[in-house]
């Protein structure tokens, strides 16, 4: 597929892969290093804290790092629509290619196949990470049980949100607009729609909450679980991309080039 | 709107094209035809809808009402749209990436073999400069960048919008022997300019727009013969020589300073008619009005920056080339 091979080209011919790969792994370790150096504690008056390193729970917290790099993956998707707009090269790209829904359909397979790759590089620095610094502690580390779930759901889930930038790109073409909506809904807007109780409900649906429900088999004591079941989850945030990519295909294609 | 399929011509064919952005009409019942192998100057001053029009062409911005085909089909059915037209239009590109890779692009998705990116990149003399960031480039490199990737899918039709935007001196001259010599190989080029000059030499026809109307449209040697032909008599008393044309039927004009002005007489006639009538001259010359005059007439005070009553310079002489 020749513009596949175009969509690679333009991905790899500048420096924005590296940058953004090597963010996906450090946001994907953060929650693991935070998670493993403060296993054991009590939280604060007596609010559940977190459980020993060496306890088989822990793993299934520790493996769902690769969600925080979702936002990287996202804007990866959003910068590689926008970029083309910025620099106006979106005008030779429909120039070589008039059809324009074919232009971002590769897009969209070549930001979700991104997606996968950055997704399972970070979740093998996670699980590097995980297993040296348990089993050095003297637990033992396994990617049995959940745990294999709960990373490949961690990972997919993280891939689905290259569709997703994909999307916000088509949607919003000024880069620096798209990425900032994007970091301002994905920290604020979920989080506070998350901690308002009357629209609790409504958060399990959201990007943010499905996202969760892909990774959540143990809950911890005394939280509350308002989460759809993992597949539900998956099924939720694949429609999400699927709603993301049919915007990014009506308003790239019925839009003027400037 | 199968059954038309690319023909294969090299025709462009513009059909009353006509462009609003809300109140403003950009390009107004827009028509012309460049035939298969010419090259056509698109002219007009700024802001006189060129730019519009090539772009509702090419299938960038859409028509509010009318059509246009290049062999015989819209842009965006052209079976190999790369290989058929190539277009400068401003020069885009990611300033982070070199103009090797910026064609590798482009390569890639018109289905072109990579070692065509390396042959358009010696076409235009950016070999040197091809792995470099194409945003250092100067003005007259990003200019050849733009006609490498228009060149890349070697195709039979160019549109070019105000190539020689920013070049210099010596760029213009590359430019020109570089169309000429794309103009040999049986291309049909379109190229458009707010200043005649820059195109004369290299085009065969024109097509002048102002306030995205269509005003003019012919071959240089077509609006040359349209030119009028005159000539500026001067002297003490001119009645004499008067008398004299008059009878022979030559349509004539007293100017304001008190001049004869006389149409479609070859000047060296006229000295002879002043020498049979006895008439003393001051003063005889050929007024000559040239294509860059005749473009200005037609445009003036059409373009983005004239005032509603401004008088215009009758000796404008164009271009600063």
């Amino acid at each position: 597929m020749n513009l596949i091979k175009s969509e690679i080209r333009k991905f790899t011919s500048t420096a924005v892969w590296l940058w953004l790969l090597i963010g996906t792994v450090i946001l994907a370790l953060l929650p693991v290093v935070l998670t493993l150096s403060f296993a054991g504690q009590q939280g604060r008056g007596g609010q559940p804290g977190l459980p020993k390193i060496t306890s088989p729970q822990i793993q299934t917290f520790v493996l769902t790092g690769p969600t925080s790099a979702s936002i990287f993956v996202a804007i990866l998707g959003v910068i590689g629509i926008t970029a083309e707009y910025r620099h106006r090269t979106i005008t030779p790209t429909f120039l070589t290619t008039p059809r324009r829904w074919k232009v971002i359909v590769a897009k969209l397979i070549t930001y979700t196949a991104v997606g996968v790759l950055y997704a399972a590089v970070a979740a093998i620095f996670v699980v590097l990470v995980a297993m040296v610094w348990i089993n050095a502690a003297g637990g033992i580390f396994s990617l049995g049980g959940d745990n294999w779930k709960v990373l490949v759901g961690a990972a997919l889930s993280t891939a689905l949100y290259g569709i997703v930038g994909v999307g916000v790109g088509a949607l919003i073409r000024n880069q620096i607009a798209a990425v900032v909506g994007l970091l301002a809904y994905l920290f604020v807007i979920e989080n506070i729609l998350r901690s308002i109780s009357s629209v609790q409900g409504v958060y399990k649906f959201l990007p943010g909450g499905a996202t969760q429900a892909m990774t959540t088999y143990t809950t911890l004591p005394g939280t509350d679980n308002n989460l759809l079941s993992p597949v539900q989850g998956g099924i939720v945030l694949v429609l999400y991309g699927l709603l993301f990519a049919g915007l990014a295909l009506v308003l790239s294609t019925r839009r003027e080039v400037s | 709107m199968a059954q038309h399929s690319d023909d294969g011509s090299g025709r462009i064919v513009v059909n009353s094209l006509t462009k609003r952005y809300g109140s403003l009409t950009a390009v107004h019942d827009l028509s012309f035809t460049v035939e298969p192998g010419s090259i056509t100057g698109f002219l007009g001053p700024n802001g006189a809808g060129k730019s519009t029009s090539l772009r509702m062409i090419l299938g960038l911005n859409e028509p509010t009402s009318g059509s246009s085909t290049i062999n015989g089909v819209p842009y965006h059915q052209l079976a190999s749209p790369i290989t058929t037209v190539g277009a400068v239009l401003d020069t885009t590109f990611h300033p982070a990436r070199s103009g090797r890779n910026h064609l590798r692009v482009y390569a890639a998705a018109g289905g072109i073999d990579d070692n065509r990116v390396d042959a358009v990149l010696e076409q235009v003399g950016l070999t040197k400069a091809a792995r470099r960031k194409a945003g250092g480039y100067s003005l007259g490199m990003r200019q050849r960048l733009g006609l490498a990737t228009a060149l890349l899918g070697d195709p039979q039709v160019l549109l070019l919008d105000e190539p020689a935007n920013g070049l210099d001196p010596e760029g213009i001259q590359w430019l020109r022997r570089f169309l000429r010599h794309l103009a040999g190989q049986g291309r049909t080029i379109l190229i458009s300019s707010h200043l005649l000059q820059e195109i004369e030499q290299t085009v065969d026809s024109v097509v002048i727009i102002a306030k995205g109307e269509l005003v003019r449209q012919g071959t240089l040697a077509e609006l040359e013969g349209s030119l009028e032909q005159a000539t500026i008599v001067r002297g003490p008393d001119l009645s004499a020589l008067e008398r004299e044309l008059q009878q022979a039927g030559h349509p004539m004009s007293q100017e304001s300073d008190g001049a004869l002005r006389i149409l479609n007489l070859p000047t060296a006639q006229i000295g002879e008619l002043a020498f049979k009538s006895h008439t003393i001259l001051h003063e005889l010359r050929a007024d000559k009005r040239d294509l860059e005059y005749m473009y200005f007439q037609l445009t003036e005070g059409k373009g983005d920056y004239s005032g509603a009553n401004e008088t215009a310079d009758p000796a404008y002489t164009g271009g600063e080339l």
